[in-house]
């Protein structure tokens, strides 16, 4: 008996590393690499190409965003941190999460806590009252997760930032904060990460602007639906993009510097195979696996989100309204899944697609029409 | 988007359902692995999808067949096997004879709720203003209507209401906010219904048009010319606080006065769909408490449910087979045989010293199950702990005796 469950383990212990070994790669123009030291070169341009960054004008965004953070709120999120905030932030993670590269990982912090928080705690304070992070720690590896069944190129596989546990303790003491005035920046549109919302709701108002748009018999004007696909919409976020909105909703300098320090200290190396490749610089992206990054990305989706608003109190938009009396809903956000509706003409239809460019400018995103649907 | 056809639009969680059973972690699993199974795996997949849709009940009677299968079948091959219980009756709570799994469409209904009473809590949140000026612009979700042209959604909400207003009750502040049709603001969350005599005439009131403002309290003349001398006096006798400033709606079911799916259900099963005729008497919770491996308690709750194949209870099911003991050959093979008669299990209960109290219970009960309640009482954990434990091994000695030709 025993010795068939050890059978049944290392036989799915090896299956599972067959799947999760890369054995080739395409590279960009579609050649065929299997050599270990070409996979490592093909991952290698590729994530430096990602984390290029582009030229992009975010001012037409900024225009329409308006500021909606004060000083009692920035008060709040620039006081004095305290030891519990540390704790809490430790023991909220999973003790077996995988480590970053300095090979410690929740567990062991949350075991020490009583030897070592003491120290923790000062330092972290300390880095960020000097604004400075050692340059070490923020150094991150990739790993690369299969997705789907086959995989070809590099596309295929999910990139997951692996952060060392110290700085991902400082990064979510950060986002316990700002997680608590999220919802006056956030527009009701968006239903991802913030405290009180739930996916179900953006579910049920789609529903319910779709069985409005199928049982419509009257009238003239249809509607549009649109389901837009934003392809690695993370890795691509322009920072000077992320900066600008922050301070444009009225973050104040403090706080926007720490964001700063925390998403471009970076350094990534990606593993391939279990050898680490790199380092790589980047010049944009938030990393997944941090946890300030979801906070961050639907703040920036904010902008999408403003520059529909304006366009619909422009009156060149027009969102459906499931009857006369209800909100007007033109476009629903859970991160970065969009769903858009609005009239089907073709002057509409324009007034949209020159949103999306201008949006597509300004954070460095890139909408990809094959997986959109209509 | 949810058309005409529910069945084939949701025909993809029973495939999904059915996958999961045929997988090789399903296949060997014991009885209480499918237990955990079951519990934490199989009754999940769903859970998205009946937050905000009722299943159509088809559907949730073939997965509740095929979960039922699933528990019952021997596993290795096919699933087949006698099922000794029905679905209903496994689904009632565990200290009352059931194994407490989900009845999916109370379940249902119980996650739905949720959903209506997010629109009453919540008003301010997109959905609820969106749904609020659809289907129920100038009341709430407990007076509304299913209206005209509704979507599915909004359907299948409006059908857990009766839970939300089973379970909720208002506080009231300045009722200002309480219609007086419809709404559970009595004592006790009843609530006077739109089909009492003269209510028509008070459609548009709320209840604070049933008070003395100035001191707050019933204006009795009021209340007693509008309603029946029933109603009214339910009306006098239903507090109010002055310390109470706003409207405030509460639940019954948790001690935090907030709506959970769990408390929910709870109050669904026990008191709206009441399917208390399912439960057993019985000491349930002395078996599941006993610090035994799970197998030996689930052996203990067929034994006492009456799911043991012994022969006399297979031949009640139509098997052909002998129904002599196996072991001395002589008597009928019953449950009160094979664990409390033969000799061999006699030898048994002496070589471990609790004959003595086996055979003491025995005289004090009626039925072999009943002797085991009493033993469960009376033991102290210790001797329960080997008492069951032995029991387990008798039954595995049969069954090797059985099946194996093992003496």
């Amino acid at each position: 008996m025993v010795i068939e469950i050890q059978k049944n383990f290392h036989a799915s212990a090896t299956s599972r590393k067959k799947v999760n070994r890369i054995l080739s790669l395409e590279d960009d123009v579609g050649n065929k690499v299997t050599s270990d030291h070409g996979l490592k070169d093909v991952a290698r341009n590729y994530f430096v190409n990602i984390f290029q960054p582009q030229d992009s004008d975010f001012s037409s965004v900024l225009d329409v965003i308006n500021p909606s953070i004060f000083d009692n709120d920035n008060d709040l999120l620039t006081a004095p941190f305290t030891k519990a905030e540390f704790r809490d932030a430790i023991f909220s993670m999973h003790p077996d999460k995988c480590s970053g590269p300095d090979g410690y990982n929740p567990g062991f912090y949350q075991h020490f806590w009583t030897l070592c928080g003491d120290d923790i705690f000062k330092e972290c304070c300390a880095w960020l009252t000097a604004g400075q992070f050692p340059p070490d720690l923020n150094i991150t590896n990739i790993a690369l997760i299969p997705k789907g069944s086959l995989q070809v190129s590099m596309k295929d596989w999910r990139p997951i930032a692996l952060c060392n546990v110290l700085y991902k303790i400082i990064s979510k003491v950060l986002a316990n904060r700002l997680k608590t005035i999220l919802s006056q920046c956030i527009s009701d549109n968006q239903s991802a990460s913030v405290p009180g919302r739930s996916i179900l709701d953006n579910a049920m108002v789609a529903i319910e602007v779709l069985h409005f748009m199928k049982a419509k018999t009257r009238g003239e004007d249809r509607y549009v639906a649109l389901k837009l696909d934003i392809c690695k919409a993370y890795d691509r976020m322009d920072w000077n993009y992320v900066m600008t909105v922050l301070h444009k909703l009225g973050f104040h300098d403090r706080w926007i510097h720490w964001m700063r320090m925390c998403i471009e200290s970076v350094d990534y190396s990606v593993l391939v195979n279990g050898e680490p490749v790199g380092p790589i610089i980047p010049g944009r992206g938030l990393r997944q696996g941090d946890p300030l990054s979801p906070y961050l990305f639907i703040i920036c989706a904010e902008g999408l989100s403003s520059l529909i608003r304006d366009a619909e109190s422009r009156g060149v938009l027009t969102g459906t309204k499931v009857c006369r009396t209800a909100p007007s809903v033109s476009h629903l956000l859970f991160a970065d899944d969009c769903f858009l509706f609005f009239k089907a003409n073709e002057a509409q239809a324009h007034v949209m697609k020159n949103i999306l460019a201008t949006y597509e400018l300004a954070s460095g995103q890139a909408i990809s029409l094959p997986k959109s649907e209509i | 988007m949810i058309g005409r056809d529910r069945k084939a639009t949701f025909a993809y969680i029973k495939d999904r359902v059915w996958q999961k059973i045929n997988s090789w972690s399903g296949k060997c699993l014991s009885k209480a692995g499918r237990e955990v199974m079951i519990k934490s795996v199989l009754q999940a997949i769903p859970a998205y999808v009946m937050s905000i849709y009722q299943l159509p009940h088809t559907l949730v009677e073939s997965i509740e067949k095929m979960l039922n299968s699933f528990w019952w079948g021997n596993g290795r091959t096919t699933q087949r096997g006698i099922h000794w219980m029905n679905w209903e009756k496994l689904s009632a709570p565990k200290i009352h004879g059931g194994m407490g799994f989900k009845d999916f469409s109370a379940f249902n209904l119980a996650m739905l709720g949720k959903q209506g009473w997010k629109f009453i809590t919540e008003p301010d949140t997109l959905v609820a203003r969106i749904f609020k000026a659809r289907y129920f612009p100038y009341g709430s979700y407990l007076t509304a209507t299913v209206g005209h042209n509704p979507s599915y959604v909004w359907r299948s909400i409006m059908r857990a209401r009766f839970i939300v207003r089973g379970g909720a009750r208002w506080t009231i502040g300045s009722g200002a906010s309480i219609s007086i049709l419809n709404e559970p603001w009595l004592t006790n969350g009843e609530f006077i219904s739109s089909d009492v005599p003269g209510a028509l005439s008070l459609h548009n009131f709320t209840v604070n048009s049933l008070m003395n403002l100035y001191d707050k309290s019933w204006n009795e003349q009021v209340v007693r010319q509008v309603f029946s001398a029933d109603i009214a006096s339910k009306i006098l006798h239903t507090p109010l606080i002055s310390q109470v400033e706003d409207d405030r709606i509460v639940w019954k079911g948790e001690r935090h006065r907030r709506y959970s799916v769990r408390s929910a259900y709870r109050l669904c099963v026990t008191e709206l769909i009441d399917s208390s005729y399912l439960w057993r008497p019985g000491y349930w919770s002395g078996i599941w408490n006993l610090k035994v491996p799970p197998k030996v308690k689930n052996l203990l709750w067929r034994m006492c449910r009456g799911c043991l194949p012994t022969r006399v209870r297979l031949l009640d099911k139509g098997v052909v087979c002998p129904t002599t003991c196996v072991s001395c050959e002589s008597s009928h093979e019953d449950l009160l045989h094979v664990f409390f008669e033969c000799p061999f299990t006699i030898q048994v209960w002496n070589t471990t010293g609790l004959w003595g109290s086996v055979q003491h219970a025995l005289t004090q009960a009626a039925s072999p199950t009943e002797a085991i309640f009493h033993l469960l009482e009376n033991l102290s954990a210790d001797l329960s702990q080997r008492m069951s434990t032995v029991m387990w091994s008798i039954w595995k000695h049969r069954n090797l005796r059985v099946w194996d030709n093992v003496t």
